[in-house]
């Protein structure tokens, strides 16, 4: 072992007895690390469950004739859940209500916030595309009586109407109500709904595990020092920081 | 060939087939590096199958032993009566002062190694003055005091409601319990508590400072004060799984609020298709990333990396559907066409397992004659290599039975041993990269390698914490959460 690595175990040792760490060597933590089992089935499953909760409904079909994994979820579902994720994330939320009424009734019935933000941004699309009048009796009949029943629905309601008074409104202060983020914001949530009235997780389950990972490694930080995967994306296991 | 002249010694039976192959230079060299590498990687993909055989659950933990009776012999013998089934406890002295209480341990001390212990009892008769107790004492607690008097020891007691960590003098805590009251005391390692319940709810949580090993104590202290105790034996009045399920999701909720770089995920994701060649799935996959709203752009920087993934894509997804169908033979003439420097070695642990592979999918076909011809051909020098011997006699062993997928050995049949021999072959071919920086790459995917990294950092936290709390298991995560 060359000099200058004995000085930086040296360091790192100092630093761990300084907070009374214990040290991990990188090949005590390597054979840790071969000790963990983690059986290919499980890592299937773990893909499998992205893709079905993410919608790729191609690529999960693919991915269960090449690998022997049974998605998790009926595949045929996901065709329809993505149909109306599309229509919303394009704007055309009608259809989107139609789409999930034909789903299942209950989600709207049973999910009056989501049902409001999916008529506010029914609300949103008629002011982008400059139909006024309609907006407005939109918002009285529609809108408006919603509003009523509940306060937070109002102060939405009137941000939106309040777009209204705006010409050019790309640039007025609600201006990011009519970007593409809301519409993506309301398709989330009517996948997320949709998801869980299949009883079906809505999130996967792969980011919870990678949080997971940065939430162990910090955890671990306070008791020893020891080698750590720094960028996930990479998934390189990194000396400990000097 | 070499039947007539072989005696019993597998090893010298590999000596003459090595003698006999033309390509012996091979094994007397000082390893062309590339063959050092395919012996290495072959044999862990070896090391995965005899886990498999030996029904070695990955991950899964040695049970620990748990409470399940009363323990008689170091009770306080004479102020108690204790059942024959040894869960029921009665006082059957006269009390008089603070020393004669009739405190019983449970036989074995909770369990660490879970998120939850729990236990619970019935109060059958309160007697004269109800003045039972329910909690944790360490090994070394003096058995004629109420648990909680002590130090290094914690009681709950029925008849004044009150908590008692270690004196005399208790803390208001719960309600005070009698006859016909069901009470139970539990460890929540998540939360470093202990808990107390009555009739299904909790009625408080206390900070758990009690050191070393607690077991599980009752105690009875006035006249006919009889308790029932439940360890499990029995379904529990306080809904525990819900619990644990509540005390998952806050341990949950708090990481589920740390922030991830967006599209990590999808990275993660794309690479492990990549890694293991399911090619169909990647094109789909990226058709799909594109086409979503806003399109996904999976960072390319890692580039190298990818170079070293991407290659030999198709060819690695065409060996895993010829060995996932069972075309062993085809799967070996493809590898001889386009990867004969890793077939070369037939003795090499990739070869062994598809030639193990080729002789289980005889046995599936029902074609015992000629599986027992293959395997006197390809397995039989084989055997008395430690090594490789656990498989050949697993697979010898399928021809014993009239059911084999039914037998012990059945696991050989399952679609999971094509899928370990498709995963050989893809890191052996991965390994003939010329750009491949580090064999072990070959091995595991980026997402392998993250999840090996979570599993042993919770298990050094929790080596770290005193052995308390759960693992973490890759299997559980994936099977919680279904509602419904």
């Amino acid at each position: 072992m060359s000099l200058f690595w004995i000085v930086i175990r040296e360091l790192a040792e100092i630093e761990a007895m300084a907070a009374s760490k214990k040290v991990i060597t990188r090949e005590e933590w390597e054979k840790k690390l071969n000790d963990v089992k983690i059986r290919k089935e499980d890592m299937n499953k773990l893909v499998m469950n992205f893709l079905v909760t993410e919608g790729y409904v191609e690529a999960a079909e693919k991915f269960q004739i090449e690998s022997g994994t049974e998605p998790d979820i009926d595949l045929a579902t996901i065709t329809d859940r993505m149909a109306v994720k599309k229509a919303v994330q394009s704007g055309n939320v009608e259809d989107a209500i139609e789409k999930v009424n034909d789903l299942n009734p209950e989600i709207l019935d049973t999910n009056p916030q989501l049902f409001f933000h999916l008529q506010q941004q029914r609300l949103i699309e008629l002011i982008r595309n400059g139909k006024v009048e309609e907006a407005l009796e939109f918002a009285q009949e529609e809108l408006a009586p919603r509003g009523e029943e509940n306060q937070s629905f109002l102060e939405d309601l009137e941000r939106t109407v309040a777009l209204l008074a705006f010409e050019d409104v790309s640039n007025c202060p609600i201006g990011e109500l009519l970007d593409i983020s809301q519409r993506l914001k309301t398709a989330s949530e009517v996948n997320a709904a949709i998801l869980t009235s299949q009883s079906h997780e809505k999130d996967p389950k792969l980011p919870s595990l990678l949080k997971m990972l940065i939430w162990a490694q910090k955890e671990l930080d306070e008791k020893a020092a020891y080698p750590h995967i720094n960028d996930l994306s990479k998934a390189v296991l990194e000396d400990p920081a000097v | 060939m070499s039947e007539s002249n072989s005696n019993s010694n597998g090893v010298s039976n590999i000596n003459i087939i090595n003698n006999n192959n033309n390509n012996n230079h091979h094994h007397h060299s000082s390893s062309s590096s590339k063959e050092e590498k395919g012996r290495d990687l072959g044999l862990y993909f070896l090391e995965v199958c005899r886990r498999r055989g030996t029904g070695a659950e990955e991950g899964e933990e040695k049970a620990e032993e748990a409470p399940s009776e009363l323990n008689t012999i170091n009770s306080s013998g004479g102020f108690v009566v204790v059942s024959t089934d040894k869960l029921s406890v009665k006082y059957t002295n006269v009390n008089l002062h603070g020393h004669d209480v009739g405190v019983i341990q449970a036989n074995k001390a909770a369990p660490t190694k879970l998120l939850l212990y729990y236990f619970e009892i019935y109060v059958k008769d309160a007697g004269a003055k109800g003045q039972i107790a329910i909690g944790f004492t360490s090994e070394s607690f003096k058995m004629r005091r109420q648990p909680g008097w002590e130090a290094n020891s914690c009681g709950y007691h029925g008849d004044d409601g009150l908590l008692y960590r270690g004196h005399g003098k208790g803390e208001p805590f719960g309600p005070t319990y009698t006859s016909g009251d069901i009470v139970g005391a539990g460890i929540n390692y998540a939360a470093q508590e202990f808990f107390f319940t009555k009739n299904g709810q909790v009625v408080g949580t206390v900070y758990k400072d009690m050191k070393g090993p607690r077991f599980p104590t009752i105690a009875v202290h006035s006249q006919n004060e009889e308790v029932h105790v439940n360890f499990g034996q029995k379904p529990f009045t306080f809904d525990l799984k819900e619990f644990e399920v509540q005390e998952r999701m806050k341990q949950q909720l708090k990481i589920e609020e740390l922030p991830l770089t967006s599209n990590v995920s999808y990275g993660i994701v794309r690479s492990y298709l990549l890694h293991y060649g399911y090619e169909d799935t990647l094109n789909s996959f990226d058709v799909a990333s594109r086409s979503t709203v806003p399109p996904i752009y999976i960072a390319q920087e890692n580039g190298v990396d990818e170079q070293e993934i991407m290659y030999a894509l198709n060819h690695r997804k065409t060996l895993r559907q010829l060995i996932r169908d069972g075309e062993i033979d085809t799967a070996f003439g493809k590898l001889r066409e386009w990867y004969p420097q890793i077939v070369e070695d037939n003795t090499s642990a990739m070869c062994f397992l598809l030639h193990c592979q080729k002789f289980i999918e005889l046995v599936r076909i029902g074609a015992l004659e000629e599986a027992v011809k293959y395997g006197r051909i390809e397995l039989s020098s084989f055997f008395g290599l430690p090594v490789f011997e656990d498989l050949v006699q697993d697979c010898v062993a399928l021809l014993a039975y009239e059911q084999p997928l039914e037998s012990p050995v059945g696991y050989l049949l399952k679609d999971s041993q094509r899928e370990v021999v498709a995963d050989t072959v893809n890191a052996l071919i991965l390994s003939t990269n010329p750009n491949m920086k580090e064999s072990k790459n070959c091995l595991h995917s980026y997402l392998e390698r993250l999840l090996r990294q979570l599993t042993a950092c919770c298990l050094e936290n929790r080596s770290l914490s005193g052995e308390q709390g759960e693992a973490f298991q890759l299997h559980r995560v994936l099977s919680s959460g279904k509602r419904g």
